[in-house]
């Protein structure tokens, strides 16, 4: 054994009433996850991480809102408080309640309306922190998935280090939904959405009779991971394909 | 039973000292009556020894060097509402006997304050404190409590009747024509009263001659009524100079706020409603009469939860009134909070976590003052089939019904973002077939679409709706793809695009 072995194991054993394996690194505990409540997803352990910042990405009709709706139905079912802050007041609490989310539970922040100094985005980004200071919620989600592009790269990197700072000792899970990732290395997790097919059909099957939107197919993959303490880079192909229905199409 | 009763000597001169104790050093004559009969109804030593009696009139007391000063009722009722509120420190049961006469149940007190001697000798020092000198009987019954305040000096703790048998007769305050009577018999003292023959008594001088002896015996005549006390809790200050500055208002408020809920702390109490009253300081034009909502500016704040933490209930009203300034400075504050048992919340080791109901109601209304009233809350869906028919109501989460929803076997569905407001659009038409959508600036070509949907309702009210809605998947030219819900308004032909289904 060498000295420095030697010195180690008997400053371990010294201390070891007190403080046990005082000179051992530990490993890291994944943190905690809220179940996304989508069963493909589910099964490849996919979960938003507690006390950390996720982003959720994807151009239009690429599925980030339905992600969300069924995060906030596994939030609320819990019994859990979650806070929206929707900067362009996009939220249809209809779909939100056909995808059963607890509609008592969640407080919405809706930043659209005019204010004569304040812009939408500014709003949203006031009323996040304040949310996420106040504390309680199980999940606090931001959406600028209607932001444009060039609005969204102005929000300065520090407040997204805030964000990240301020919810980090806390077991709020931080959603930021949005078109492209912006927080950089900020965010724990980025889960990148797109559509892979949509399904019109006749209605009875038959050629004839016009046709529905009865579903949608998309695909999730995860671009950033720092939740998983084993694999610090995500694999190659890591997309996850998933099919939702249409609430008319059962 | 044992009482305590609280006389004030000299009220009407007293009262005026403890509010203006600088006169003290002076020669001092009350007057009160109807001008020009101004009589002097009180004196201080030094005014008596310039000669003033009782009854001279104004100029008279002026003659002789003295300062008349009117009596005031406004002065003596503070005064006496202070002297009150210091009785209730010691005891609830409080009678409110006269304006300078308390009477205090302080049976059982004895663990709290002491002996009855100890009792009363820390109600004098506590109204020594509001510049009150007092004289405190105490005995077995209110009316003995009474005769022993009026009789003796500072203390007396009656245990016997014949502690008082050597005061005067004239300590009784009822039956003058009976004490006259007396007076003329040679009977001048409670004990001599006392000790004559009842039934005797009663043949010349009837049931009042009874009630005298009674009183002269140590016995009790007057029941013991408590009065309920009237709990209110309000503060007011004036201003020298009108305040337009929230900041600069602040500090008054704090203040206001400090002493309701220090009064509310006292009675164990909390509250979940103040009401705020500013007097204004409009601009005016000479010989003008303002209306009173011009004058005055009225506001309630209402919590759920009952608190008495004063930064709290400032930052509520600060956040009020951000959001509805007054129109004019303000150039005097009122308070008043309505009280109610506080609140107790259990919590659980196991139960889901929950943002606290202080800190909750405080981030609503500054989100709301952010983000405006109606654009935070709770989603409440209303019963109608119209589009987009919800409002913002409160978030209580406390009072959020469990929404059963099976977790096994359930699917997600596909979501609709709502464009706010509907985005005006362009759809071509072929044979009711939309082939083409514009919007945005962005042109697209239709590749899936929909049948269309008709929908119209609510046509006895001016909510009324008719439109015909399809759900399209859009190719536009920038290579983009999205699937939209478009309808056209059949009441106004306009087209618009109403959501993506994300």
């Amino acid at each position: 054994m060498s000295s420095a072995a030697l010195l180690r194991t008997q400053i371990e054993a010294s201390l070891a009433n007190r403080i046990p394996g005082a000179l051992t690194i530990r490993p890291a505990l994944a943190p905690e996850t809220i179940s996304l409540g989508i069963a493909e997803l589910d099964q490849r352990s996919v979960g938003i991480p507690r006390g950390c910042l996720t982003e959720i990405c994807g151009s239009t009709s690429s599925g980030r809102t339905t992600l969300l709706l069924s995060l906030m139905r596994e939030a609320t079912q819990k019994g859990e408080c979650c806070a929206l802050v929707d900067t362009s007041s996009a939220f249809d609490p209809l779909t939100a309640l056909a995808n059963g989310v607890n509609l008592g539970r969640l407080l919405c922040v809706r930043c659209a309306a005019p204010h004569p100094k304040l812009s939408p985005i500014d709003k949203a980004l006031r009323a996040a922190d304040w949310i996420i200071s106040a504390g309680g919620f199980g999940l606090i989600v931001l959406d600028l998935a209607d932001l444009e592009t060039y609005l969204a790269q102005k929000i300065p990197l520090a407040t997204w280090y805030r964000f990240q700072r301020a919810v980090e000792s806390t077991s709020s899970a931080f959603v930021v939904m949005e078109k492209q990732p912006f927080a950089k290395s900020c965010a724990s997790l980025v889960i990148t959405l797109e559509t892979r097919y949509s399904q019109w059909k006749p209605t009875l099957d038959e050629p004839q009779n016009p046709k529905l939107l009865t579903g949608i197919g998309f695909a999730a993959g995860i671009s950033r991971s720092r939740v998983d303490v084993s694999q610090r880079k995500p694999s190659g192909n890591s997309t996850t394909e998933f099919y939702v229905a249409t609430s008319w199409a059962g | 039973m044992l009482f305590a009763s609280v006389f004030i000597p000299n009220f009407s001169l007293q009262a005026l000292f403890a509010k203006r104790p600088e006169l003290q050093a002076r020669a001092i004559a009350l007057i009160d009556g109807t001008p020009p009969l101004l009589r002097v109804v009180a004196a201080n030593d030094k005014a008596i020894k310039a000669g003033i009696e009782i009854g001279l009139l104004k100029a008279q007391a002026e003659a002789v060097g003295v300062e008349p000063i009117p009596r005031s009722s406004d002065l003596e009722d503070s005064v006496h509402t202070v002297a009150v509120a210091c009785a209730r420190q010691f005891s609830p049961r409080v009678q409110d006997k006269n304006i300078d006469l308390i009477v205090l149940d302080i049976d059982g007190l004895k663990t709290l304050f002491g002996s009855p001697e100890e009792i009363a000798n820390k109600i004098c020092f506590s109204l020594a404190r509001e510049r009150l000198s007092v004289n405190v009987g105490v005995a077995g019954n209110p009316d003995t409590a009474t005769i022993a305040a009026r009789g003796f000096q500072h203390i007396a703790v009656i245990r016997q009747a014949k502690q008082i048998a050597h005061l005067s007769l004239t300590l009784l305050t009822a039956g003058e024509q009976e004490l006259e009577t007396l007076n003329l018999w040679g009977i001048t003292t409670l004990g001599k009263l006392a000790a004559l023959d009842a039934k005797a008594l009663s043949q010349r001088l009837g049931p009042p001659g009874l009630v005298l002896q009674k009183l002269a015996r140590g016995q009790q005549v007057n029941p013991f009524v408590p009065d309920n006390e009237r709990l209110e809790f309000r503060e007011k200050a004036e201003l020298e100079y009108s305040v337009d500055l929230l900041d600069s208002l602040s500090f008054v408020l704090a203040s206001l706020l400090e002493r309701v809920c220090a009064k509310l702390e006292e009675h164990s109490l909390a509250t979940n409603e103040i009401d705020y009253e500013f007097a204004l300081d409009p601009p005016r034009i000479a010989g003008e009469n303002l209306p009173e909502e011009k004058l005055v500016y009225r506001r309630t704040l209402k919590l759920s939860n009952p608190t008495t933490d004063r930064k709290r209930l400032l930052r509520h009203i600060q956040l009020d009134l951000q959001s509805h300034p007054p129109a004019a400075p303000i150039m005097a504050v009122s308070l008043r909070a309505h009280a109610v048992r506080p609140r107790h919340a259990q919590l659980g080791l196991f139960a889901p976590q929950s943002p606290a109901p202080d800190k909750l109601e405080l981030i609503t209304a500054r989100l709301a003052n952010l983000a405006g009233e109606d654009q935070v809350g709770r989603f409440e869906l209303l019963d109608t089939h119209r589009p987009r028919a919800f409002v913002m109501a409160k978030f209580e989460p406390d009072k959020a019904s469990e929404q059963a929803s099976p977790s096994r076997g359930w699917s997600p569905k596909v979501a609709l973002r709502l464009f706010e407001p509907a985005k005006r659009a362009n759809i071509r038409l072929r044979s009711d077939i939309p082939r083409q959508l514009m919007f945005d600036g962005k042109r697209g070509e239709v590749i899936e679409h929909s049948s269309p949907w008709l929908s119209s309702s609510e046509w006895w009210n001016e909510m009324a709706y008719s439109r015909k809605e399809w759900d399209v998947e859009v190719q536009f030219n920038d290579g983009t793809r999205g699937k939209f819900l478009i309808f056209v308004d059949l009441r106004t032909n306009q087209s618009f695009v109403d959501g993506s289904y994300d």
